[in-house]
């Protein structure tokens, strides 16, 4: 039972930077701009947070600064996106370039250390014990002892359900990118929602990156995402814009990974452990797009013309 | 140019010298245009001539270089479309300004969502919708899905959206094009009585005859300028014709062919599809074309004429039933098969399927010639100077307007790409012609020609089907009609024994067994 | 579409290539290249000047790092040369309208193939055996690029982000191949046993790691610019990838056109994979690739797919590497550099015509209110 204990535990913790981001995506699908760059804008707030971190001192500043930062960084990638019309495809791929390249940079140019920035100053995210819950076996394990960020992404992901059915802002998401002439025509202003959606998509990708770099570990290595972004793209690719779905898949490649962690040596190569989560979303992929009604979902990629 | 004598004193809506440029185009050259309180005035014009740019311009969603609009004798600046609806201003768009996936009542109140705080008020959404919905005579659950509607109804939610926003000036962009005849009546009645109750309606359209079924007064412009204004009853069809085109001699009647009907070309037996995009499954179609024949397919968009066409030249599979060209059958084949035995088709979404809208004339010109390049010869080179000497050779046989064969096609009018299509189809000389649309967003001039080369395809023999959303195509090309209805032929006649009245009640389903072929 | 300038057999001269694709737009092409250097330039400046570097002596130290003389030019190449190969391959794929950004996991598929094939088989006659090495690694690239396109063309399997996951898990299958059943056992770190020797390309400038397989190289670049942009199936792949509904109403076999170009596409990055294996590192290891499928995706995004813009913009990223590499030696600037100014460098390049239209209506405005 211990074993079980563990997986759940892990699982849960693997899940909460898969579903920060997907939950940030999620708002660029509606307005159809699918960032395919989680996984640079994971890195970014991965790594501000640790710089944050050091500079104040504080967990607490670290994170909302560097919240801060993701979104007014988001809100500039918006800008590049829609009123200096560079595709978003195209940009998210840079960002996942820049993203690398970027941090590994200011790594080495800021704290003269090539690889893995660890110290002791680095602030951790406050973790929460449930003082009953903790003591009874799984649900232990599964309620209790995360970080505020695990139990905010699960708030988030409640208060996002609850904007999708009743705010006007996610009507008007919606509509940007289903019908943008609609929502022009209105009186609506396109433009700004689909910054608004980038905004939020990086302010959550950094929530993501700081729960890897501070959350689950207090250090910052080089691509330590790993593909993580790719995998909360498939979450959201697979959802179809429904908020619940999108928890139920973000949770089951969380699981996927904690195998990966917890499975033993001897009985499978520790690579085939990893590749996991991306075999099972591959593999849903297919399924989608066998069972889905209207074909699969597609990226909008950007025409190749001059 | 009559400028009429107004004696409600001054006018509700004023544009003078409105100008607007697009980098070398001019879309609009000094237009003059004014509007009087309760008023239908109508703004005819070929495509390109300017009334959407115009219309834009009014409603905020372009800036003009020059001139001035005055509402209510004030002068005004819309920077942005929710600029004129304040003015009360509101405009119904040809392609409908609708969420599919939205309920009617989001849909309405899209913009300026009742509810405090960003929150959406559903319950005082629903109530807000009723009034205008009501005066407009829908009676529709606030909560369906918009695009589950007809046509007609989702263009009466247009007009309640308008209306919800307490527009007085409603801006109708060629409003009848997706109707049937007995909708646009209807439409009619309710602009009439939109207009008693006091707002005033610009209505856009190049149909000359709903024009003079419905407006007080008639605006033409050519070329982005006002050619003239004048009230209906001053004047008369020909004479709004010869101002559109410039020209006196424009044929509106027959076209006249010489061609004998002969042998079957094109067999379909009893064929089926299932349900593609937004139109309708056929179900057990069956009809013949002959040769030198033109067959016209009518109906109300989305009864399956758009499948029909794809299952023909073979893009949408079959379900049921056989296609047969010249005696063979040709059910299982590929497009690529299909055209190599004679059949040819003008799709009917131009830029999407009938051009490569991002390359080149030549481009678009040679897909049939370089689909016999198989094997080996298809790692030569696609376009060697014989293949450029024919390309520019068509452009001036077609007399297609370009700088040049290797010009981008999107650079062209509608009617230079369409002549694109139709030069491409008609030189593989083919047995059988399928034209979806053909004159879709083409001129007056352009359709001229058109009409000619297809007279002269089946004085050649060719056997074609037409398939158009206007009637009138339909009648002045075709020997018989078929009217299709929820993917079915629902009638067929000879076109000299029929009318638009009786083809308008088989395109809404009526049923009429005495028709049956 | 290059032509003749004469007018042949077309009455009135008309058989001319028209105004729209001539020198008008050669103006724009120029002025967005300059552009796009402009910003990387200053943007390099910039970040020299952070560090608390003389920019320009830094840079001029770094660019004769590069291209200095000809034993550095020919070191530049060299390092190139994969990245050639590949761009071109993404290129033709791009031009289709498939996006293939699994060219990472395809070079390390072909990198393994070749390398298991220069160990295990032979030695042999040269020629024959580094055949042999680079057909295994086509074969490999291009029935991995080529699965994944037929799931997209028969499927609808967005290709997008299915080569995207196909990059970690065939990059994670190599890694337990190299640290498991074909591990070197005389090497403590995962990697293939060494290709025998006559798997293995001659240098032809001696100490610059150039070797023949630079005519490899040019050949492929070559066949990949003919087969893309001069041959008829070059025409239906391009067609395929504008206008995929023209296409297919023009017979345009668009599934095939699809399969056909990803398995191109997956054979090039497959071969860049050997050029790797057979003209530098002489075996596999776990990060042969370092990225060059990304470099790829990136250059032939700046290149718009065309194969001639790739290769030129692949000599230039190249230059910028290795004057990144000269950077980080005579000052504190890391080489990472190079990926920095490569990312501004293609957001400018997209956003140009964006830039250029906000400067407009922002002069336009401007001129207005001046006016009243």
């Amino acid at each position: 039972m211990e074993w079980l204990d563990a997986f759940l535990a892990s699982g849960i913790r693997f899940t909460t930077p898969i579903l920060l981001a997907a939950l940030g995506c999620l708002a660029t699908s509606w307005t159809k701009d699918l960032n395919v760059g989680l996984e640079g804008a994971m890195l970014f707030g991965a790594f501000f947070g640790v710089v944050m971190g050091l500079t104040t001192g504080s967990g607490l500043a670290a994170v909302l600064l560097t919240v801060l930062l993701g979104m007014v960084a988001g809100a500039s990638f918006g800008y590049v996106i829609t009123v200096l019309r560079v595709n978003v495809f195209v940009a998210g791929i840079v960002l996942n370039v820049f993203g690398s390249g970027a941090t590994v940079y200011l790594l080495r140019s800021l704290f003269g250390v090539k690889g893995t920035l660890s110290d002791d100053r680095i602030p951790t995210i406050g973790k929460i014990t449930i003082p009953v819950v903790n003591d009874i076996p799984i649900v232990g394990g599964v309620l209790s002892g995360h970080t505020v960020l695990t139990y905010l992404s699960w708030v988030l992901v409640v208060l996002t359900l609850l904007a999708a059915r009743h705010t006007v802002l996610v009507r008007h998401m919606k509509a940007a990118g289903e019908h943008p002439a609609a929502l022009a025509t209105a009186g609506g202003n396109v433009t700004r929602v689909r910054i608004l959606a980038q905004a939020w998509c990086f302010g959550l990708c950094a929530l993501a990156g700081m729960q890897l770099s501070m959350g689950q570990l207090s250090m910052f290595t080089e691509g330590m995402t790993s593909g993580l972004g790719f995998v909360a793209l498939a979450a959201v690719i697979f959802s179809r814009g429904r908020v619940l779905l999108l928890a139920l898949m973000s949770l089951g490649f969380g699981l996927s990974s904690s195998v990966a962690v917890q499975i033993n040596e001897e009985i499978m190569p520790p690579q085939f452990a990893q590749m996991i989560p991306y075999v099972v979303a591959l593999v849903g992929l297919v399924v989608l797009a066998r069972t889905s009604r209207d074909g699969a979902a597609r990226i909008a990629t950007p025409a190749m013309e001059s | 140019m009559s400028e009429p004598l107004t004696n409600a004193g001054r006018p509700l809506l004023k544009l003078a010298g409105i100008t607007k440029t697009f980098g070398p185009i001019t879309a609009n050259e000094d237009v003059t245009f004014d509007l009087e309180p309760g008023e239908i005035h109508a703004l005819v014009g070929e495509n390109g001539a300017g009334k959407t740019t115009l219309m834009r311009v009014l409603y905020g969603m372009y800036q003009p270089d020059a001139g001035t609009i005055h509402v209510d004798g004030e002068q005004v600046e819309f920077r942005k479309p929710s600029d004129s609806i304040r003015y009360g201003i509101g405009m119904v768009h040809q392609h409908f300004m609708l969420v599919p996936t939205f309920t009617v009542a989001e849909n309405i109140t899209l913009g300026a969502e009742p509810g405090r705080a960003g929150l959406f008020d559903r319950k005082a959404a629903d109530e807000a919708i009723r009034k205008p919905m009501s005066r407009l005579g829908v009676d529709l659950a606030p909560n369906t899905i918009t695009g589950t509607l007809n046509v007609a109804t989702q263009q009466k939610i247009e007009i309640t959206k308008v209306l919800y926003r307490g527009a007085r000036i409603i801006i109708l962009d060629e409003p009848t094009a997706v109707l049937t005849p007995q909708e646009t009546d209807e439409l009619f009645v309710l602009l009439r009585k939109l207009a008693d109750d006091g707002s005033s309606i610009i209505f856009i359209s190049h149909k000359l005859r709903e024009v003079f079924a419905v407006a007080d007064r008639i605006t033409v412009l050519r070329d982005g300028r006002t050619v003239s204004t004048s009230a209906t009853a001053a004047t008369d069809p020909k004479q709004v014709v010869a101002a559109m085109t410039g020209r006196g001699d424009v044929n509106l009647g027959r076209v006249h062919r010489d061609a004998a009907v002969a042998d079957v070309v094109l067999r379909a037996e009893g064929i089926s599809t299932a349900k593609h995009r937004h139109d309708a499954a056929l179900d057990g179609v069956s009809f013949t074309v002959r040769s030198g024949e033109i067959v016209g397919i009518a109906g109300v968009e989305g009864n399956g004429q758009s499948v029909l066409a794809e299952a023909l030249i073979g893009t949408v599979p079959l379900t049921a039933g056989t296609v047969n060209l010249g005696g063979r059958e040709i059910t299982g084949l590929g497009v690529a098969d299909r055209r190599t035995l004679g059949l040819s088709y003008v799709p009917e979404d131009r830029h999407l399927e009938g051009i490569p809208i991002n390359g080149s004339v030549l481009e678009g010109l040679s897909a049939g010639r370089l689909r016999s390049r198989r094997s080996w010869r298809s790692w030569g080179r696609a376009f060697p100077k014989a293949m450029r000497a024919w390309g520019s050779e068509l452009i001036e046989r077609y007399s297609i307007k370009t700088p040049g064969y290797d010009a981008r096609c999107s650079t062209l009018s509608g009617g230079n790409q369409q002549k694109i299509v139709i030069a491409r189809e008609l030189e593989e000389n083919p047995s059988c012609l399928i034209l979806a649309q053909p004159t879709r967003g083409v001129d007056l001039g352009a359709i001229d020609f058109l009409y000619g080369r297809i007279a002269e395809a089946t004085a050649r023999g060719c056997a074609v089907l037409l398939i158009s959303a206007d009637l009138d195509e339909i009648l002045r090309l075709s020997d018989r009609v078929l009217v299709m209805y929820r993917g079915r032929v629902a009638a067929e006649a000879r076109t000299s024994e029929t009318s638009r009245e009786q083809l308008g009640m088989h395109m809404m389903g009526a049923k009429v067994t005495e028709t049956a072929a | 579409m290059s032509t003749s300038t004469t007018a042949g057999p077309g009455r009135r001269g008309i058989l001319r290539r028209s105004g729209a694709r001539g020198p008008g737009r050669a103006t724009t092409r120029l002025a967005s290249a300059g552009f796009t250097l402009i910003v990387g330039l200053a943007m390099a400046v910039l970040l020299i000047q952070m560090q608390g570097f003389e920019p320009f002596s830094t840079l001029a130290a770094g660019v004769q790092y590069a291209v200095g003389d000809p034993t550095s030019i020919a070191r530049t190449i060299a390092w190139g040369l994969p990245l050639y190969v590949a761009a071109i391959g993404v290129a033709i794929a791009f031009r289709s309208g498939m996006f293939n950004i699994g060219a990472e996991g395809q070079i390390y598929a072909g990198a393994m193939a070749s390398a298991l094939a220069g160990a295990y088989l032979g030695p042999m006659f040269t020629g024959a055996h580094l055949a042999l090495c680079i057909l295994a690694a086509a074969a490999a690239g291009a029935g991995l690029a080529g699965a994944l396109g037929w799931l997209r063309a028969a499927w609808g399997v967005d290709e997008v982000l299915s080569t995207l996951l196909s990059n970690y898990i065939v990059i994670l299958f190599c890694a337990y191949l190299a640290t498991g059943p074909l591990r070197d056992p005389s090497r403590q770190s995962g990697t293939t046993r060494e290709v025998v020797d006559t798997a293995r390309f001659a240098e032809i400038l001696p100490r610059t790691g150039l070797t023949g397989v630079v005519f490899l190289v040019v050949a492929l670049c070559a066949l990949g610019w003919w087969l893309s942009e001069k041959s008829v199936i070059g025409y239906r792949w391009r067609m395929t990838g504008e206008s995929p509904a023209f296409a297919d109403a023009a017979g345009i076999d668009v599934k095939g056109s699809r399969i056909a170009s990803m398995v191109a596409s997956g054979a090039l990055c497959g071969i860049a994979g050997a050029v790797l294996v057979t003209a530098s590192q002489g075996r596999f290891w776990t990060e042969i690739g370092s990225g060059i499928g990304w470099d790829a995706v990136l250059v032939a995004l700046i290149g718009r797919a065309r194969p001639v813009a790739t290769l030129v913009w692949v000599t230039i990223y190249c230059v910028m590497r290795a004057a990144a590499r000269g950077v980080e030696q005579v000052s504190t600037v890391p080489s990472e550099l190079s990926l920095i100014l490569i990312s501004a460098i293609i957001i400018a390049a997209a956003a140009r015509a964006g830039v250029f239209g906000q400067f407009a209506a922002f002069r336009h405005r401007f001129l207005r209110t001046k006016g009243r």
